[in-house]
């Protein structure tokens, strides 16, 4: 024991900041884009989503449910652009009755056997769960976003701030917003377990959202997102070992932290 | 609106809310799956697993008995479990409840209060709990000690011949014979265990520490929670250091939960693991799940020797 100072002598500390050092850049870039297309309430339903994910997970008899979690994850993730290009409702009405669905359905399977309580570490997460395939899913997913970012980005930024300026210059708006939420979908589900699902969607907003009161560029907007991201996460673990309390929900209040302080420094440089 | 108007709105919600009322009483009774008890019959609901399977040994043989079980069989521990609307309706159709106790069933103060007229036994009761260690309650896994399976087996024995007196006879006899095999495994286990008396263990679950205080057990640490969630990560670096530090025999998991955290710390520490089945949960009912506990103790015996002796 003793401390900070043996902190990384386990092998499952190491885990979680290697997997933390994976993670939260990518939070931090996807936060970019979900805080400035307005996505925040989209990514919170999928977070939501998860439960039925693990339900079916459960019902199927999978020992590790997160096949089923990325499965349906990519069905909601699809199905909420398709239903809200079709349905004609608005954004957040057609989110809002997805994620309720998802919630709803999670709630009655994992209910069946009254076992309901037993998978409450879903939702506040479990840094110990972290094991060497983690690590290699996490890995193969930032590998994958930063080409997907690297190809496709300035297409990406404009679909989500000016989406019929997109449209008009040729870009696949619909197409790439499926893209984007299906990558999201994906982070969400392979960390979730985790970090827990109730402050997932925090861990993606809050550190963009902070960044994007302090930078005047998209550039700087992006690095500063990511920076945050990083400090909060990595603060966030010590805190967790140190106290003994769940790593996301504590990365979530040194991001809000952040943001206070970006809330802040914005007004005083606004007077100045 | 004119009366009549008036009236004919009236009959016709009348007519709705009966309907919806008909509807509703199917509906409930289509949940309370076993029909109420038919006449002259002695209903016995168990609450969970282990107390089923006494519950079954008890009625064995006994004429007009069922023995049915509350919670569905993989519920496991019932700290958390929320009473159904068809459970309710079960155990009100019911003569006797036999439970657990010892804050295990969450429900129980509601159950008894709202069903004055249900007999219920609180099986652990009259056994002095343990202190689980992480939690500071009293630990009410008293069943996966076979000591404490057969303490326990005979308070329900008591329980069912004070509810059903014209059967008392039946149920003595059936705890006699059923009493005589779990304290034969008693005997077996204390006496395959006793090489490994003082042997320290890390524990997945406070179900272990019946087991260990009467196998001679020191349960140096609990890294899960009733809830399936672990200790925190600062706790469990602590837990590993101290069994680097001091000689630890084993690792014990419970299989109702995920084995996450036991295998984190084997992987630290080096240490064996061993699966501990404390019979909370079972596929199995009726006769077939009769010698469910006698088999699956057996079973943990050979595992933890094998654990315990090394490779």
């Amino acid at each position: 024991m003793g401390g900070l100072a043996h902190i990384l002598d386990y092998q499952f500390m190491r885990n979680a900041f290697l997997a933390m050092l994976l993670l939260a850049p990518l939070l931090g870039m996807l936060g970019t884009q979900v805080v400035s297309a307005r996505m925040a309430f989209f990514a919170d339903a999928l977070g939501h989503s998860a439960f039925a994910g693990i339900a079916i997970g459960v019902l199927l008899g999978i020992s590790d449910p997160l096949l089923a979690m990325i499965g349906f994850g990519l069905v909601f993730a699809v199905g909420i652009v398709v239903g809200r290009e079709r349905g004609g409702a608005s954004a957040d009405t057609t989110i809002g009755v997805f994620s309720s669905f998802a919630m709803a359905l999670g709630i009655l399977l994992l209910s069946v056997g009254g076992g309901f309580a037993k998978y409450s570490a879903f939702l506040v997460g479990d840094v110990l769960a972290i094991g060497p395939a983690d690590l290699l899913r996490l890995a193969a997913v930032l590998a994958l976003f930063l080409a997907y970012w690297a190809l496709a980005y300035n297409r990406l930024l404009l679909s989500g701030i000016q989406p019929q300026v997109a449209q008009s210059r040729g870009v696949r708006v619909l197409l790439h917003e499926i893209l984007f939420n299906v990558m999201v979908a994906v982070v969400v589900m392979v960390s979730i377990r985790w970090v827990g699902l109730l402050v997932i969607n925090a861990m993606l907003v809050v550190p963009a959202a902070a960044a994007r009161r302090l930078s005047g560029s998209v550039r700087a907007y992006q690095a500063l997102s990511v920076g945050i991201s990083l400090v909060s996460g990595l603060a966030g673990l010590v805190v967790s070992y140190l106290a003994d309390v769940p790593a996301g929900a504590a990365f979530v209040v040194v991001a809000a932290a952040a943001y206070l302080v970006s809330v802040v420094v914005s007004r005083v440089r606004g007077k100045a | 609106m004119t009366l009549r108007t008036r009236t004919r709105t009236r009959t016709r919600s009348a007519a709705l809310a009966a309907a919806v009322l008909v509807a509703a009483s199917a509906l409930l009774g289509g949940c309370a799956a076993p029909s109420p008890t038919p006449d002259g019959r002695f209903a016995i609901v168990a609450s969970f697993y282990p107390v089923y399977l006494d519950a079954l040994q008890l009625a064995k043989d006994v004429p007009g008995v069922d023995v049915a079980l509350l919670a569905p069989p993989d519920t496991g521990c019932l700290h958390d479990y929320a009473l159904t609307g068809g459970d309710m309706a079960r155990l009100a159709a019911a003569d006797v409840l036999v439970a657990n106790g010892d804050g295990m069933e969450g429900f129980l103060d509601k159950v008894a209060h709202d069903l004055p007229d249900l007999a219920v036994i609180r099986s652990a009761e009259g056994i002095p709990p343990l202190t689980d260690p992480s939690t500071g309650e009293p630990d009410p896994h008293v069943w996966s000690s076979p000591k404490g399976a057969a303490v326990q087996m005979r308070a329900i024995a008591a329980g069912l011949a004070a509810a059903d007196p014209a059967h008392a006879a039946l149920y003595a006899a059936n705890a006699d014979r059923y009493g005589a095999q779990l304290d034969a495994l008693d005997r077996r286990a204390a006496e395959t265990l006793s090489p490994y008396r003082g042997a320290r263990v890390l524990a997945g679950h406070a179900s272990f520490l019946a087991f260990a205080r009467d196998y001679g057990f020191t349960v140096a640490g609990i890294f899960g929670l009733d809830d399936g969630q672990t200790i925190g990560a600062g706790a469990l670096a602590a837990m590993i250091a101290d069994a680097k530090e001091n000689p630890t025999a084993a690792i014990i998991l419970d299989p109702q939960f995920p084995a996450v955290a036991g295998d984190t710390i084997a992987r630290e520490t080096g240490l064996p693991e061993c699966i501990f089945d404390s019979v909370v949960t079972g596929a199995k009912s009726g006769a077939g799940a009769m010698d469910d506990y006698l088999d699956r103790m057996d079973e943990n015996l050979d595992r933890l020797i094998a654990a315990l002796e090394g490779p």
